[in-house]
């Protein structure tokens, strides 16, 4: 695989390097959002729950 | 109702969640256009490095990665003040928050310092003085995040995150100078991913460009984060149920 | 002052009294340090450059993997019998009773490896010359690990996950410890004085021994919250 990086000169490091940093920022973010998701939809059917009981 | 009440107020959890949410927003409205600026100066208009060619490009993405990475460690640990002796919880939620977008930049840092390595030096890996930290640093940000989980008490969890963290950030420089001082016997000088020579301008405005979206980035996801983890460690409590519109 | 020096003493006193009892625990740690090199011996197939090249750093790292063993264990059994309880609600400081704790161990666990050196020095085919300079900066070392692992020790203790966190927590903060020591030794096996490596490594050494004890004690009355 280095061989197929390396024919494209250092762009074949460049590019790789830059969707590496801008992958991981998206990921993060990304997780951050799912968590944020995951707990609102807790505490929503958690009281969703509370309200069928009474 | 004097300073140390207001501050206090101030820094109270739904004050917190509150005051947090412009704040995030306005950093990805910066964020985004800064960032392009940046890609755009960094892969268009900088000029290929005469020594390195067109590799050390990846300065732009290495090295603001790499200060992130050091940065977010320091301020986890200025919260983990906050968390052992006044135990608030926003500065838990504060610190807990940051470790993953801290070991995220630190694993970024190590990935591009191998890519940057290989067309430059010829090899994927090196045990410089900034790798090695790294990857010491990288299992820094596990160890604080593994921790605290372990704990089934969260509140007792995070605390001892906290004096994890603190024993670290005093042991942090200790280790970059010993990886240093070590890398100075073996090769009788310090090899650095960045060489000695001088940046020149034109190369400085991408990275610092960069080096502020990275900034940018961190505020939005981190606020973020510990916005929520507050909500979900106080999701009983009135004020949350309010906030999401559950009052009854 | 000196009700906290007689807490560490007594702590000291008590610590000793009950390794001796078991002896074997540290026959143990020193079994372990010889079997190791013994592997990397074995491995590097006793070839007399790849010995001389590999030596020091096998040897200090057994050093410190053989005293991360023996500090996984520094607080289970003071778990089991209910000590650790006494500890916290003692009327002495707890941080004076870790002082005499880890000075303890040290000297059961930390100083055995100083003295079981010699015989992985000499599996390893390490320059006899340096020995002296080797068993003191690994004294020094090993008192740096022994104070890294009772912080790491007191705040993973009640915690089912046990020696892997323990791992993940403590070995990332003993690399200084390492490479000051293999500085030192290194340096003087290619004629420059050790001195250098010496000193950080006993400059280490000291932060922790002032550091290390208070931060354990938090870290205790933490996991028994």
């Amino acid at each position: 695989m280095t061989a197929w990086l390396m024919s494209f000169g250092h762009w074949g490091f460049i590019v790789p390097s830059y969707a590496i940093f801008l992958l991981a920022l998206a990921w993060d973010a990304g997780r951050g959002w799912t968590a944020r998701n995951a707990i609102e939809q807790q505490i929503r059917a958690h009281q969703a729950r509370k309200r069928e009981v009474e | 109702m004097g300073f140390w009440t207001w501050l206090n107020r101030q820094g109270s959890p739904p004050r917190f969640f509150d005051w947090t949410k412009h704040w995030v927003r306005w950093c990805w409205y910066l964020f985004f256009p800064t960032l392009l600026f940046g890609l755009y100066l960094a892969l268009l208009v900088s000029p290929a490095d005469y020594l390195q060619g067109e590799s050390a490009r990846i300065m732009h993405v290495h090295v603001p990665s790499a200060w992130m990475s050091l940065t977010v460690y320091f301020i986890m640990a200025v919260q983990a003040v906050g968390v052992l002796i006044w135990r608030l919880k926003v500065c838990e939620a504060l610190m807990l928050a940051a470790a993953p977008t801290g070991a995220m930049f630190t694993a970024v840092t190590l990935l591009t310092g191998m890519l940057w390595g290989r067309p430059t030096w010829g090899t994927y890996w090196v045990w410089d003085a900034r790798l090695t930290s790294e990857l010491v640093l990288f299992f820094m940000y596990l160890g604080i995040v593994a921790l605290a989980q372990a704990y089934s008490d969260r509140r007792a969890g995070a605390r001892a995150a906290a004096v994890l963290c603190l024993v670290g950030v005093v042991q942090l420089p200790i280790i970059r100078y010993s990886v240093e001082w070590w890398n100075t016997l073996h090769q009788g000088s310090t090899i650095r991913l960045l060489g000695e020579s001088s940046i020149h301008a034109s190369m400085l405005w991408p990275l610092l460009v960069l080096t502020l979206a990275t900034k940018l980035y961190f505020l939005a996801v981190w606020l973020s984060r510990a916005r929520w983890l507050i909500v979900h460690s106080e999701r009983q409590s009135a004020w949350v149920l309010q906030r999401l519109g559950l009052a009854p | 002052m000196s009700r906290e020096l007689r807490s560490v003493t007594t702590a000291f006193r008590r610590e000793i009294k009950l390794a001796l009892k078991r002896p074997a625990d540290i026959w143990l740690s020193v079994g372990f340090a010889v079997l190791v090199t013994m592997l990397f011996g074995i491995a590097l197939g006793g070839s007399p450059n790849k010995l001389a090249a590999a030596g020091p750093a096998v040897l200090f790292t057994t050093l410190l993997l053989a005293s991360f063993l023996a500090v996984s264990r520094m607080f289970a059994e003071d778990l089991e019998d209910g000590s650790l309880d006494q500890m916290l609600i003692s009327p002495s400081s707890l941080t004076a009773i870790l002082y005499g704790k880890v000075l303890a161990f040290w000297c059961l666990h930390g100083l055995s490896l100083v003295l079981a050196t010699p015989i992985l020095a000499l599996l390893l085919r390490l320059d006899m010359d340096q020995l002296p300079l080797l068993l003191l900066t690994c004294t020094i070392v090993t008192l740096g690990l022994n104070l890294l692992g009772l912080v790491g020790a007191a705040l993973t203790v009640r915690l089912r996950a046990g020696a892997m966190l323990l791992a993940l927590i403590v070995l990332p903060l003993m690399v200084p410890l390492l490479v000051f020591g293999l500085g030192a030794v290194m340096s003087a096996s290619q004629g420059e004085s050790g001195i250098a490596g010496l000193a950080l490594a006993a400059a280490e050494t000291l932060l922790l021994l002032a550091l290390a004890p208070a931060a354990a004690a938090l870290g205790l009355r933490i996991t028994s919250e």
